[in-house]
């Protein structure tokens, strides 16, 4: 077996199991095999990081300009936990950690939350996702709903404790709420982009679960 | 669920996410710059500029539509303003029209020091075809009396027949049976210029009763000659088309093309006082 598959012996990292995935899945699964676990695993980096440097990107400039219901939409809370839901949470809670600290250094923040709200997000997301919950539009609803909700929380302790006399009312509906609506509006940006561009890494739900 | 927020792994990354929030937060409030963000910063910000760009090209474009009020309403106040310019430029062509027309008259005033004039604007014209009537926009209103001398800075137009309160009515030289003492300026010949239906289309007059013996020649300035009381001395008549000697009289019969051009008069001056004793 290890002289048929070359370079994917042991020291590359791949195990009996995943070669005869290899026989069993097609073709498709072939072409990922073949560039090795590492490989593979960093070709997912090298997308997801893309994934996250353009909606960062497309955030802080073209949504910034616009401000679609008066504020502008957070993809990057959306993208973290469609990348999590694909890619466990493991990989989201990493991935959560990056999103928040590009976000926040792009972005020009003086304050930085996002990292405590991203990360478990993607962490929390990627165990639902997994070992709780079916992968389907209306869990991906649900989820970026409630992350969006507690990013309500995260903008209104930013705004009450750096912006001077400002009141809770007019944060939370000036800022907080639009923030929310627009998120959530525009929030199957990412899932749609991740799910495209993660897609020839997906596997199935029962090997997620048994790894 | 527990067991995964009691791993390693979980403890880790919450350590990573508290670093991450609170060494950048004080290098903020220290007025540091933090050298992980310096970097993610410093590396996404061309990339950044691109999509600004992009941003402001969609920005633009897109204007069309989510502005569409605010550009009507632009539009709409860009529209008076375009209006309101346009009525300062035709009053300042107005006003330069004016001033141009205005200083032809200095000369005259310059010569002719004792006359008083006012202005007055051509408003109507005879519509028949069987005289040259001028109606102007002053009256008795503005002390304009009859038989007052009407000029242009070319010559004399004509005199005031009737008055209104605020109108008058101008008879033209070239009306039929008008008359009007002059005199050849070259020669000092005098004469009397007649207007005559035949000629009166032509914007033209007939010089009658020079000597004999004139020496009048075409192009020659005939001027008024002051007799009569109506027009002062020396305003420009008009100058001599044709002269042509009747064998049987062996008199000239002398034709005068008037100064003034009755097809594009506007603005006339009518002469409220003058002293005839000048010469």
């Amino acid at each position: 077996m290890k002289q048929k598959t070359g370079a994917f012996d042991k020291g590359a990292g791949i195990s009996e199991r995943e070669i005869d995935l290899v026989k069993t899945k097609g073709e498709s699964l072939g072409k990922r095999i073949r560039m090795g676990i590492d490989g593979e695993k960093i070709l997912k980096a090298v997308v997801a990081a893309s994934l996250l440097i353009f909606f960062a990107l497309l955030q802080t400039t073209i949504f910034a300009r616009f401000r679609p219901f008066g504020a502008v939409p957070d993809l990057m809370l959306p993208l973290v936990i469609a990348v999590a839901m694909t890619e466990r949470e493991k990989f989201g809670a990493i991935f959560g950690l990056f999103a928040a600290f590009v976000i926040e250094a792009l972005g020009g923040a003086t304050v930085f939350v996002l990292p405590l709200l991203y990360m478990p997000a993607g962490y929390i997301c990627g165990i639902l996702a997994v070992h709780y919950f079916r992968d389907t539009f209306l869990v991906r609803a649900l989820f970026t709903a409630a992350a969006c909700a507690a990013h309500i929380f995260f903008t209104l302790f930013v705004l009450l404790s750096t912006v001077g006399g400002i009141g809770f009312g007019p944060a939370l509906t000036k800022a907080a709420f639009p923030e929310f609506l627009s998120s959530l509006v525009f929030s199957p940006l990412p899932h749609l982009a991740a799910y495209m561009a993660l897609k020839l890494f997906h596997r199935p739900r029962e090997e997620k679960v048994s790894e | 669920m527990k067991q995964f927020f009691r791993s390693k792994f979980f403890y880790i990354v919450t350590v990573i996410a508290l670093i991450l929030c609170i060494v950048p937060t004080v290098f903020h409030a220290i007025g540091a710059t933090f050298l992980l963000e310096d970097a993610v910063a410093g590396l996404l910000t061309p990339m950044q500029k691109i999509f600004s760009y992009t941003a402001e090209a969609m920005d633009g474009f897109a204007a069309y539509f989510y502005k569409f009020d605010e550009l009507v309403e632009e539009n709409n106040a860009l529209r008076e303003q375009v209006a309101e310019l346009q009525t300062q430029i035709y009053d300042s062509t107005e006003r330069e029209e004016m001033y141009a027309w205005m200083a032809g008259f200095l000369e005259m005033k310059r010569v002719h020091t004792d006359f008083n004039m006012l202005a007055a604007t051509v408003t109507g014209r005879e519509s028949g075809n069987y005289s040259k009537l001028l109606t102007l926009d002053v009256g008795s209103g503005a002390d304009v009396e009859a038989n007052m001398p009407v000029v242009t800075s070319e010559g004399i137009v004509g005199r005031i027949r009737e008055v209104g309160h605020s109108w008058s009515r101008v008879e033209t030289l070239v009306e039929t049976d008008s008359a009007i003492g002059a005199y050849v300026e070259r020669t000092g010949d005098t004469g009397v210029c007649r207007g005559s239906f035949e000629l009166a289309a032509d914007g033209l007059l007939r010089l009658e009763y020079l000597p004999a013996d004139s020496d009048v020649r075409e192009g020659d300035r005939i001027l008024s000659s002051g007799n009569g009381s109506v027009y002062p001395r020396g305003l420009i008549i008009g100058y001599v088309q044709s002269v042509e000697i009747n064998p049987y009289t062996r008199g000239a019969s002398v034709t005068v093309r008037c100064a003034a051009d009755y097809s594009d008069l506007s603005r006339v001056m009518i002469l409220t006082s003058f002293d005839l004793s000048v010469e």
